[in-house]
């Protein structure tokens, strides 16, 4: 080896004049497939199936939380999920560990999902039904994402950035329904409101989530005497909360609320011990819960 | 190139500090960048060894047929990997580097021994303040740390005293440089090698102010100081100390192949303007391209994310591609120059079973894949479909562990023997570790890229989703599974053949047998 091509020697004198003609050669080749790859990109962004969403919204998680209740009270279902017509934009708010509300959507439409997070940092990613698209979901930002969904079928989408130790949690369906049962479905809501039980009155037992967002409740004990019990549970967390009652035989689930909402369950209970707890994937690990006990 | 006796740095009467000249290389080394390099070292191979533990315990728990470790220990796990491996490890073998790069190729002293040691202490106290806060438990929010996640605080404070050290270490070095060449014991261009390490002081600078952005507002909201950090904003800083200091790796793995080429088969780079232009593309790209981290970021123009993302993203690619042709251009003229034949002739002159060429091949080949993939998910729609699957580790993977830690196992089976006058223990083992290694980490990566593309999310304590996970996802999964553990298996087989060759390998002065020549006689 010659001594000025030595990486641990200085160079010759002279080093910095022209490149060699092999080396510029290859300089070009690298030059030219940079402008072609280039290219490919812009052209995509202008002709290509798939881009990245450009149409985003600054809201913070109570104004988006404001909105997504309104949408969940206009659509919902018996069965507590979603059903979103034809035309109109769908609402999805990621939060430790759930997606809410699951959504049910027409075969062949397209539509317009509005995605956020209320608390920290997480993930859209559907990857059902052979997809694979993945969008990054922040508290304060809603990214508008243009959907056309294919074939009916239940599509699973999971968060995919970490947010916490009951992460692997953290999913939700897009279901996707033929027309004519999209129809039938629509027809069926029109018929019955689920009418909220009032809160209130002698039996009733006052709850608040933790406001910070925080995964607990403002007491882990609860006491109440043996007979009808009702448990309504005040939101003011940037997370969706339930309340729910579980253990001798007990098994109730309180409707989930977002900010500002108030959840209510209620049941027939005798003496003995009872955990009430938030059903959201998650939350009742993470520590929300406590004891009800009936003397 | 002629020796300078160094003009003596003290004042007369004050103490000299002792030295000793290399009976090989003729370069002057003083006793404390001697130890700092050495201590530097020594804390990265610990970090490396660490960052290698947990990575096992994070590959094994990921294979859904052993699903090793629960959840929480998972993602305690997960911090600690990517804490030891991608942070602790790459800049304490910066500065072991740096003080190296500056000192005794320069035959020069250190500016201060004194702020060489301050910032080792730093770093060291800053490494061991993150590692316990991890190991506690309280700070598994990965390594990112997105806010809100909120770790101890004791985890923030870790990360700035760190950084704080590692800034010393910083201007120490730059002061050396300028100290040598005012003082007269160094004249001219800087050594290539040298030239290669202040590229990466820079960016290691560059990455270290960014990270101490993203961190310090972190640590007040973890204080309770503030109310709120925008998440998408430390997003930005933090990468800008993340992305950027994997240059720093790659700048030194480049280093590296120089270091390979040149000692096994006796080959220098082709030209070397065209290797430093290379040097400074890193240093203007390397910082701006963090934009890629916001490509399905909310609240981004897609002006923002194609210069800063996609545009950037290919353009950080030509300087890699640069010094492969370099390295490898290197090679085939010297061994053309001694004769070899035709289009291939002159790779049928090389040993393939030379522990260095074996870590050289694997790195340039791991390294390549590594390019690709990253180029691919650079690009804007691109990233659509890998943002944080399965896709992005086994990139990274490809880039700091297939191509960085393979160069620099593959430089140390090369420079070791020399620097301890042993032979290594076993150069069989060592080049069978070389090609397992290899092996390992292709059959790793290649698994999880596979996985990425079929949606597996990264940094998932478990994929099943209450049986509901896709049924595809474990067959890649499991695969990739196989190669951590062989890559781990060989991970050890390099300690084994280090250790031995230190305490029981043959002691020689003969450079044939020490440096044996990967070209067929």
């Amino acid at each position: 080896m010659a001594a000025h091509e030595s990486p641990v020697a200085a160079p010759a004198p002279g080093w910095g004049r022209r490149i060699p003609r092999d080396e510029r050669v290859f300089l070009w080749l690298v030059g030219v497939s940079l402008v072609v790859m280039t290219a490919v990109v812009f052209a995509w962004l202008a002709w290509g199936e798939q881009n990245v969403p450009a149409t985003y919204r600054y809201l913070t998680p109570a104004e988006f939380a404001k909105q997504v209740t309104a949408f969940v009270d206009r659509h919902r279902g018996a069965d507590g999920r979603v059903y979103v017509p034809a035309g109109e934009d769908a609402y999805l708010a990621a939060s430790r560990y759930a997606f809410y509300p699951e959504l049910v959507l027409q075969a062949n439409t397209r539509y317009r999902i509005w995605l956020s997070a209320t608390d920290t940092l997480h993930g859209f990613s559907l990857v059902g039904g052979g997809q694979n698209i993945n969008l990054e979901l922040a508290p304060n930002h809603v990214t508008g994402l243009n959907l056309t969904v294919g074939d009916p079928g239940r599509y699973l989408v999971v968060c995919n950035e970490y947010c916490g130790l009951q992460h692997h949690e953290m999913k939700t369906f897009l279901t996707v329904v033929p027309a004519a049962e999209m129809a039938e479905r629509q027809a069926a809501q029109a018929g019955g409101s689920e009418a909220a039980p009032a809160p209130g009155g002698a039996g009733t037992l006052e709850l608040s989530a933790d406001p910070s967002g925080a995964l607990a409740f403002d007491t882990r004990t609860l006491r109440a005497e043996a007979g009808k019990v009702t448990i309504a549970m005040r939101n003011p967390s940037p997370l969706p909360h339930n309340v729910a009652i579980k253990g001798n035989g007990v098994d109730v689930v309180g409707k989930v609320v977002l900010q500002g909402g108030t959840s209510i369950v209620t049941a027939e209970l005798r003496p003995g011990t009872y955990t009430f707890y938030c059903s959201v994937p998650g939350h009742e690990e993470a520590g929300m819960k406590g004891t009800l006990t009936v003397p | 190139m002629a020796y300078a006796e160094p003009v003596p740095h003290v004042l007369p009467g004050l103490r000299e500090e002792p030295s000793r000249t290399c009976a090989v290389t003729g370069l002057r080394i003083f006793a404390t960048p001697q130890a700092l390099t050495l201590a530097n070292a020594v804390a990265a191979v610990l970090a490396l060894a660490a960052g290698g533990l947990f990575g096992l315990l994070i590959g094994l728990t990921r294979a859904p047929g052993l699903e090793l470790l629960g959840s929480d220990s998972f993602y305690l796990a997960l911090t600690g990997h990517g804490v030891a491996a991608l942070i602790l490890w790459p800049i304490f073998f910066e500065v072991a580097a740096m003080v190296f790069a500056s000192s005794v190729m320069l035959n020069a002293r250190l500016f201060s021994n004194a702020l060489g040691w301050a910032s080792f202490v730093l770093m060291v106290a800053g490494a061991a303040m993150l590692l316990g806060v991890i190991l506690s438990g309280e700070a598994s929010v990965a390594f990112t740390a997105y806010p809100p996640l909120v770790a101890n605080q004791v985890f923030y404070l870790g990360y700035l005293v760190f950084a704080v050290g590692a800034l010393l270490a910083i201007v120490n070095f730059a002061l050396t440089i300028v100290k040598a060449r005012t003082d007269g014991v160094h004249e001219g261009s800087l050594p290539l090698i040298t030239y290669g390490v202040g590229v990466a002081a820079i960016l290691a600078l560059l990455s270290i102010a960014s990270g101490l952005v993203a961190l310090v507002p972190a640590w007040l909201y973890s204080a309770g100081w503030i109310g709120s950090v925008e998440p998408i904003v430390y997003r930005g800083w933090f990468w800008g100390l993340g992305h950027t200091l994997q240059y720093v790796n790659v700048v030194a793995m480049v280093v590296a192949w120089y270091g390979i080429a040149a000692l096994a088969v006796g080959a220098g780079p082709v030209n070397q303007k065209f290797t430093r232009v290379a040097f400074v593309l890193y240093v203007l790209i390397s910082f701006p391209v963090l934009g890629h981290h916001f490509l399905v970021d909310p609240s981004i123009g897609n002006d923002v994310k194609l210069v800063g993302g996609t545009l950037m993203g290919f353009g950080l690619g030509v300087p890699s591609l640069m010094h492969g042709l370099a390295v490898l251009g290197g090679i085939e003229a010297k061994l053309r120059r001694e004769g070899a034949l035709g289009l291939f002739g002159w790779l049928r002159r090389i040993r393939w079973g030379h522990a260095g060429i074996a870590a050289l091949t694997g790195s340039l080949l791991i390294f390549a894949l590594g390019g690709w993939s990253g180029t691919a998910e650079t690009t804007l729609q691109l990233n659509m479909v890998t943002h944080n699957t399965m896709w992005v580790p086994a990139h990274l993977h490809q880039t700091v562990v297939g191509g960085t830690t393979l160069a620099f196992m593959g430089f140390a089976y090369v420079l070791v023997p020399l620097l301890v006058r042993r032979e290594l223990w076993s150069h069989r083992l060592a080049a069978w570790q070389a090609w397992l290694y290899t092996a390992g980490m292709l059959i790793m990566t290649t698994a999880q890229s596979w996985a990425g593309a079929l949606g597996v999310p990264r940094r998932t304590a478990d994929i099943s989703y209450g049986g509901d996970g896709l049924s595809g996802w474990n067959l890649p999964m499991n695969i990739a599974g196989v190669g951590v553990a062989l890559a781990a298996l060989a991970g050890a087989l390099f300690v084994v053949v280090m250790v031995l060759t230190l305490l029981a390998g043959r002691r020689s002065d003969d450079p044939s047998r020490l440096a044996p020549s990967a070209v067929k006689p």
